[in-house]
């Protein structure tokens, strides 16, 4: 066990430093001279080589990368071109409601996804099944900003029930989770009921039920845990896609949190501050993504059994 | 030979065809579909593009809908249905190109990846295993960032953020069907690896792919209506679904028309696609024939 957790811990760092170098190898191509938008435009040309040489512009590409790793080990994410703030600092006062809306979003989705997902599985082609699952599939393909929208005019503006933005109180933080939440846990509803669907026709259930094992255990013990399989996998997805989903929720419902901040980096064309959002951002997701590979094993104990 | 090998061909799709018939919510998808792409073509000869969609009259701005603006008007006295039906096109062609341009790609990569395996495909996959580790969004936001909002960047932007996951699907299809019986004869008969790949892996590993067509064109839709609500996509006055949201936001309490029908049209066209794919999907399944 151990053995297969330190293996994925060391898989992460190649990946860790793939997704850094890419990420400023991209940002690399960015427009807009920093120098120009710390100085402004009527600075002298002896100022601009002076601010290069400082910024280190005046080096090699790679070198420049190298730097940037180097800072990064500490911790030092450089400083931001148009606050002339520390990006770090920034990004440690945005991350905490970011990381509320992603916990709260995935909450809601998970909670109600796996109950519904079985539900329908069991009761396959019932009314239940069919009215769910329609509403799953409108929960794919409604865009998360309009449904935060709609929830804003319904519940904040003509029911005053809850505030449209900000982060007062937890009240605040209903509808974005719910407008975030909402097209992951039709995803996964929709999954959990097709490997449901899947695993209920095998063997090995119609010999449990052969036997006489009552409903539910085979439901929750046998089925559900092979079923949750692709489940898992899925989930971790989907975090990955509610850490960018909540660009767009924060600004719909103006919370101050990194994708605000990425947003505003990338209108200001501030390079550090975009480069630092995005890599906070992607260290997350993969190491929960690590987490979600060590959750397999103890729901998989093939995989277990593998690394003994 | 030949007229026998095109039969045989236009029967296999057929069937797929009439299964798909069956299906009534898949029949109901591409309905909607080709008549958002005929929507999208005949955009001009639906309401005129100047004078309708981008034409600002300040007098009658933020109209309800009536019987001369049947979805009212916007914040700049622009008629909605004309800016909807204009802005179909934005979206239709950005999600086609990008999810064509992610198809190719994942088709060369993934079936490489799949068909060779060892060190190729070892390269591919922990270079998309770094790309994959990006969320989508924001790679398709790093990639504007980067080199900006017109819509051959976005398309690009889109369709490269789209590449891993084909990638990685056609990967796994190639690998089962690659050890199959006529592959291995193929081999014995001396075809090369490029004659085998086109000709027997690449259309033997077809049918999840359409699938996937189907879907991420729903999910580029989405994400280039995303773009441009948080203003780093389609950029106004041009008619997009995404920035006219954005537009309409600050008259929620007002002007709720403003807000609802753009995100009603990518809804419906994301439903669409969805529901087609959903039912390609049952259609191309084997296991379903009877």
């Amino acid at each position: 066990m151990y053995k297969y957790i330190f293996k994925r811990l060391i898989m992460l760092i190649p990946v860790i430093i793939g997704v850094t170098f890419l990420v400023y190898f991209i940002l690399d191509f960015a427009p807009g001279d920093p120098v120009a938008i710390i100085l402004g435009i009527e600075a002298t040309e002896e100022a601009i080589q002076e601010v290069r040489k400082e910024l280190g512009l005046d080096k090699p590409f790679i070198i420049q990368y190298l730097n940037y790793m180097a800072k990064l080990c500490r911790g030092d994410l450089g400083k931001s071109w148009a606050k002339s703030r520390d990006v770090m600092g920034e990004i440690i006062t945005a991350f905490p409601p970011t990381i509320t809306l992603t916990f709260w979003g995935m909450l809601v989705a998970v909670s109600l996804a796996l109950p519904i997902g079985i539900i329908s599985a069991v009761y396959q082609y019932s009314i239940f099944d069919n009215v769910l699952m329609v509403c799953a599939l409108l929960g794919i393909s409604m865009p998360s900003f309009w449904l935060g929208l709609l929830l804003i005019l319904t519940f904040a503006l003509n029911l005053g029930w809850v505030p449209s933005g900000g982060v007062g109180s937890w009240k605040s933080f209903i509808l974005p989770s719910i407008s975030l939440g909402t097209s992951s846990m039709a995803t996964i509803t929709r999954l959990t009921r097709s490997s449901m669907l899947e695993v209920i026709r095998a063997d090995y259930i119609r010999t449990a039920k052969a036997k006489g094992v009552n409903q539910k255990t085979v439901i929750l013990k046998h089925a559900l845990r092979n079923a949750l399989i692709p489940v898992v996998t899925m989930i971790g997805m989907q975090i990955g896609g509610m850490l960018g989903g909540s660009v767009l929720t924060e600004t719909v419902f103006s919370i101050p949190g990194c994708g605000r901040l990425l947003v505003d980096g990338i209108k200001q064309k501030d390079t550090p501050m975009i480069l630092g959002c995005l890599i906070v951002t992607t260290i997350i997701f993969s190491v929960v993504n690590l987490f979600v590979d060590i959750l397999y094993a103890f729901i998989d104990p093939r995989i277990k059994a593998e690394y003994k | 030979m030949e007229a026998k090998k095109t039969n045989k061909k236009r029967s296999m799709w057929g069937d797929v065809l009439k299964r798909l018939a069956k299906n009534r919510m898949a029949v109901l998808g591409g309905i909607i579909v080709v008549s958002l792409i005929l929507i999208a073509i005949c955009a001009d000869f639906i309401c005129d593009y100047e004078d309708e969609a981008i034409f600002q009259n300040v007098k009658i701005r933020l109209e309800g809908p009536s019987a001369e603006h049947i979805l009212g008007t916007d914040e700049f006295g622009r008629d909605m249905f004309a800016r909807i039906v204009h802005g179909s096109r934005i979206s239709l062609l950005v999600g086609f190109f990008a999810t064509m341009l992610a198809m190719v790609c994942g088709l060369i990569l993934g079936s490489s990846a799949g068909y060779f395996g060892g060190k190729v495909d070892m390269i591919i996959m922990r270079v998309l295993d770094v790309f994959m580790a990006i969320p989508q969004l924001l790679l398709a936001i790093t990639l504007v960032a980067a080199f900006g909002t017109s819509i051959g960047c976005l398309m690009i932007a889109l369709g490269v953020s789209s590449v891993p996951s084909f990638s990685r699907m056609l990967r796994s299809q190639v690998i089962t069907v690659k050890d199959q019986e006529f592959i291995e004869a193929a081999r014995a008969i001396g075809a090369k690896d490029s004659h085998i790949i086109t000709t027997h892996i690449i259309p033997n590993s077809l049918s999840p792919v359409i699938v996937q067509v189907s879907m991420r064109m729903a999910s580029c839709i989405l994400s280039i209506s995303s773009l441009s609500f948080i203003g780093l996509g389609i950029s106004p006055p041009t008619p997009e679904w995404g920035s006219m949201l954005s537009g309409g936001r600050m008259y929620l309490r007002d002007a709720q028309h403003i807000t609802l029908y753009p995100g009603l049209a990518i809804m419906i066209t994301i439903l669409a696609f969805n529901l087609l794919g959903d039912g390609l999907r049952d259609a191309l399944d084997p296991k379903l024939k009877r």
